[in-house]
């Protein structure tokens, strides 16, 4: 998915060019500068944004041909591309009929739009071919007439929001037996909000006005929208579009043309674009925080992610498999200098704050697990406060609960651990909990059970979930430190994660907790044994139980309620114990070069 | 008297390039682009990208057609690229060549009447005082830009007496092509007009923008008479007489042009013609001319193109040479 924001020339030449640098470091694909007759002119404003920024694509449209000839245009695009390089598409569409015809265009006397549209699509491209230059043309589509004309185009971008009307739209290209490889866009006048701010939902509200009251019959009429829109209509024919025009128009047509969604929501909401085959989204005027929090919340995949860890990557993380965009900084989470440091350098919008000393190693060093686990997490708490991340999620664990708890374990169960772990995991929970009452920081977390998965270092004492897996894969033997009933709740280190991303984006509203318990697999560690020689039957499982050991294991919390997290953020497990042990064996057997 | 560089939207991009990195360094006053019509480059990006990359030089159109565009996108065009350097642009008007209309299916109709239409909405486009613009002829229906603008420095690039005469009341400044004795009776005309109108001349500005060519090596030579054969062909049969140059030799060069081509004119150019319609030399016999222009009232003179068979080297051999004459 390819995410965009689309000036349309109201914001002064100064602004465009700081929010386009903006939209470059944040990642997004494209700028899109659409030329409308009253608001400044397109081509200028793409190469004041070409000059300042180096990567970002820059589409210069939607440019109507009717206000411009297909020289001209054909001969901006040269200019552009022959200057700063060949990252310039460019949109055609016929534009907006109201504001061509106050500049002496009538889009009647023209008999026959589509044919236009298309002869100025093949002039511009001839012209561009003679001249050596590269560019993709999209099409910018409402109607029926003009979406059959999709094949001739490098890409359609749809000036509707509604995912009924998208579909609608694509059936319709998809009828025309298109094998090309077309890329389907929108583009719609958007307010991604976290608090919604009257004045810019207003501005929405104009510019989706404007859209609806430009678009043809035929698709009002499709999407049964004319007679609710006919008033409207009406009277923005012998006035300009003001506050009497607006309130004409129903809310529900509004939103059909524009994006106006929260922060938490729009996940999902690209989400179903997505599904339907939608591969680019260029958030248009007002943009609400300027775009800025649609970059952070949309990339996905281009978001820059920075590792902070003490230790280098290991070799079954290899960064180089992952997107450019992850980068490594090592560095210490008891040092503030190097916490603050890398939060403020890096810009961080978000963290998942999963750095801890494991269980033993705590035992074995109260005071380095004092620094690292209490002192590290205040330190990331304070980072976050200071340089406003918007979200910090957090990893705590089943060992917050009070010994020999055998009752299932609820959010109202008494954490009073004896580990120091567990202290620390504690208080770390306390401390998120205080920044969200004291700052308002957005702290969120989970308790998670053992997490079993292939590259799992070997520290803790649940350590032995993991190894009686990974071990027989590697076709080595595993003593088991713990007694053959011992049962230790372990969840999928996939589940794992999924888990981790799909809590850090919930709507916070939905949250009525800060955090969460996640239940395990109840298996003892015979049960363990057997399911792993199902795959590996000549996998050597020793039992060899350290008393010590085994008793702490025993003593931590079995049963959890996870119901709330159920309830609040939809969590559910994916993977079986079997289907668990199984994959994890595979991508073991898989890479063993990796985790030999 | 200022020197500025002179360019075409026919120019190509590396030399453009080479051009706004070396004009501000250069010493110039300003760059002028001229708009050849259905060439690559496009005037208006053009412009944008030469301010976008000088910072002191002023940059201005000579000259486009307000006939080939919708007369917003003149006026927003022109308001975006000045609000990219407030007080350095200037927009230059010319009706535009016969030849060049007819191809995009325009005639000349009224041109005194075009110009002043044009300059008038321009401004009342850029005032933007909330009052919506209606223009029947152009169709124009309750046009508001919605953004402010500062006024722009309008210029003329004219040659009728027609069109000079309402250069003089209406515009900022002229761009005068054509032999000296034109731009003489130019430079009076307008002043006589002025003077008439009661208008002050003190603001006006008078550009002089002539075909100049650095004569270094043989081949330089070969460039001049090419150039001139084309200005010939290009200049009204009034202009050309003013400079004393016979018609009976203009119209050889255009009976020649037709039935062998450039490159038979360019043979028959004599040094008449040559001095009539383009200025030519070495460095100092350039700079010389130019600044015989001073005491006519010219107050800035544009060198090229073509500047001569290496043209950076012209571009820089011409503006040190004026630079130590200052």
């Amino acid at each position: 998915m390819k995410f965009g924001v689309s000036f349309n020339c109201n914001d002064s030449i100064s602004d465009s060019v700081k929010k386009s640098i903006e939209l470059e470091r944040l990642g997004l694909d494209y700028v899109w500068v659409s030329d409308l007759p009253s608001q400044r002119y397109a081509p200028a404003v793409c190469a004041a944004i070409a000059q300042v920024t180096s990567k970002i694509r820059i589409g210069l449209g939607l440019i109507s041909p009717f206000l411009h000839k297909s020289q001209q245009i054909a001969s901006s695009l040269t200019t552009l591309i022959e200057s700063y390089g060949p990252r310039f598409d460019l949109c055609i569409g016929p534009g907006d009929r109201d504001e061509l015809y106050k500049v002496g265009i009538d889009l009647k006397d023209h008999k026959n739009i589509v044919q236009s549209l298309l002869n100025s699509r093949k002039e511009i491209s001839t012209l561009l071919q003679k001249r050596g230059i590269e560019s993709r043309i999209w099409l910018g589509a409402q109607g029926p007439k003009l979406l059959r004309l999709v094949s001739s185009f490098d890409g359609v971008l749809l000036n509707y929001s509604s995912i009924e009307m998208v579909k609608w739209a694509l059936k319709i290209i998809k009828e025309e037996d298109i094998d090309l490889p077309i890329s389907i866009g929108i583009f719609s006048p958007s307010y991604v909000y976290k608090k919604i701010n009257p004045k810019i939902q207003n501005m929405l509200h104009y510019a989706s006005a404007v859209v609806a009251l430009g678009t043809s019959k035929v698709v009002l009429k499709e999407f049964q929208l004319d007679q609710d829109l006919e008033p409207a209509i009406i009277e923005y024919r012998s006035k300009s579009l003001d506050e009497s025009v607006l309130s004409l128009i129903p809310q529900d047509i509004i939103k059909k043309f524009s994006i106006f969604i929260s922060q938490d929501e729009i996940p999902k909401y690209i989400n179903e674009l997505k599904n339907l085959g939608v591969e680019h989204v260029a958030f248009s005027y007002p943009q609400g925080f300027i775009g800025w929090n649609i970059a952070k919340t949309l990339k996905e995949k281009g978001k820059e992610v920075i590792l902070f860890d003490i230790f280098p990557p290991r070799k079954y993380q290899d960064l180089s498999e992952l997107t450019p965009e992850v980068k490594f900084k090592k560095g210490d989470l008891s040092s503030w200098p190097e916490v603050m440091e890398v939060v403020k350098n890096y810009n961080v919008n978000e963290i998942f704050h999963t750095g801890a000393m494991v269980s033993e190693a705590c035992e074995n060093n109260p005071l380095a697990a004092y620094m690292v686990n209490i002192n590290g997490t205040f330190n990331v708490l304070e980072a976050a406060n200071i340089f406003n991340v918007d979200k910090l999620t957090f990893i705590s664990s089943i060992a917050t609960c009070s010994l020999g708890q055998t009752e299932t374990i609820t959010n109202l169960s008494p954490q009073r651990p004896l580990s120091m772990y567990g202290v620390s995991k504690v208080c770390d929970e306390l401390l998120g909990e205080y920044f969200g009452r004291k700052y308002g920081l957005d702290f969120r977390g989970v308790r998670f059970p053992s997490i079993i998965g292939p590259g799992r270092g070997l520290g803790g004492l649940s350590s032995y979930t993991t190894l009686m897996i990974q071990e027989p894969a590697l076709n080595r033997s595993y003593e088991v430190f713990v007694s053959e009933d011992t049962v230790c709740p372990f969840l999928y280190y996939k589940d794992a994660i999924r888990c981790l991303i799909e809590l850090h984006d919930a709507p916070s509203d939905l949250l009525k907790s800060r955090m969460y318990w996640i239940a395990g697999e109840l298996l003892t560690a015979t049960e363990i044994s057997d399911i792993v020689k199902k795959t590996i039957p000549n996998a050597k499982i020793f039992f060899k139980p350290d008393p010590e050991k085994t008793k702490i294991v025993k003593s931590w919390a079995q049963k959890i309620d996870e119901t709330e997290a159920n309830k609040d953020w939809n969590w559910k497990r994916k993977f079986t114990p079997e289907q668990a042990i199984t994959d994890f064996i595979q991508e073991i057997k898989s890479n063993p070069e990796i985790y030999n | 008297m200022h020197l500025s560089i002179g360019l075409t939207t026919s120019i190509s991009s590396r030399r453009m390039k080479w051009i706004y990195e070396n004009a501000d360094n250069l010493g110039l006053h300003g760059l002028w682009i001229g708009e050849d019509i259905g060439r690559p480059q496009e005037i208006f990006t053009s412009t944008a990208l030469l301010l976008l990359n000088t910072k002191k030089v002023n940059v201005g159109i000579g000259v486009t057609s307000p006939l080939i565009r919708n007369i917003t996108t003149i006026a927003r065009a022109s308001s975006t690229i000045s609000e990219m350097a407030p007080n350095r642009f200037r927009l230059g008007l010319g009706v535009g060549g016969i030849q060049d209309l007819s191809s995009l299916g325009i005639s000349i109709k009224k041109p005194v009447h075009s110009m002043e239409r044009t300059v008038k909405i321009l401004r009342e486009i850029w005032i933007n005082q909330g009052n919506p613009i209606k223009n029947d002829e152009l169709k124009i229906h309750n046009y508001n830009m919605k953004y402010r603008s500062k006024q722009i420095p309008i210029f003329f690039g004219v040659r009728g007496p027609k069109l000079m005469t309402l250069a003089a009341a209406i515009s900022d400044g002229v761009i005068l092509s054509g032999p000296r004795e034109f731009v003489e009776n130019s430079i009076k005309l307008i002043k006589d007009k002025q003077k008439s109108l009661n208008i002050s001349s003190e603001k006006f500005h008078f550009t002089l923008w002539v075909p100049t060519i650095l004569i270094r090596k043989k081949e330089d030579i070969e460039i001049v008479k090419k150039t001139v054969a084309i200005v010939a062909l290009d200049t009204p049969d009034n202009i050309l007489e003013m400079s004393g140059i016979n018609k009976r030799e203009i119209s050889l060069i255009r009976s020649e042009m037709k039935s062998h081509g450039i490159q038979k004119v360019a043979e028959n150019i004599n040094n008449q013609i040559i001095n009539s319609l383009c200025i030519s030399g070495d460095a100092d016999e350039i700079c010389d001319k130019f600044e015989s222009y001073s005491s006519l009232g010219i107050q800035e003179v544009v060198f090229g193109p073509p500047y001569g068979k290496d043209a950076r080297e012209s571009m820089t051999q011409i503006a040190q040479t004026w630079s130590k004459k200052l």
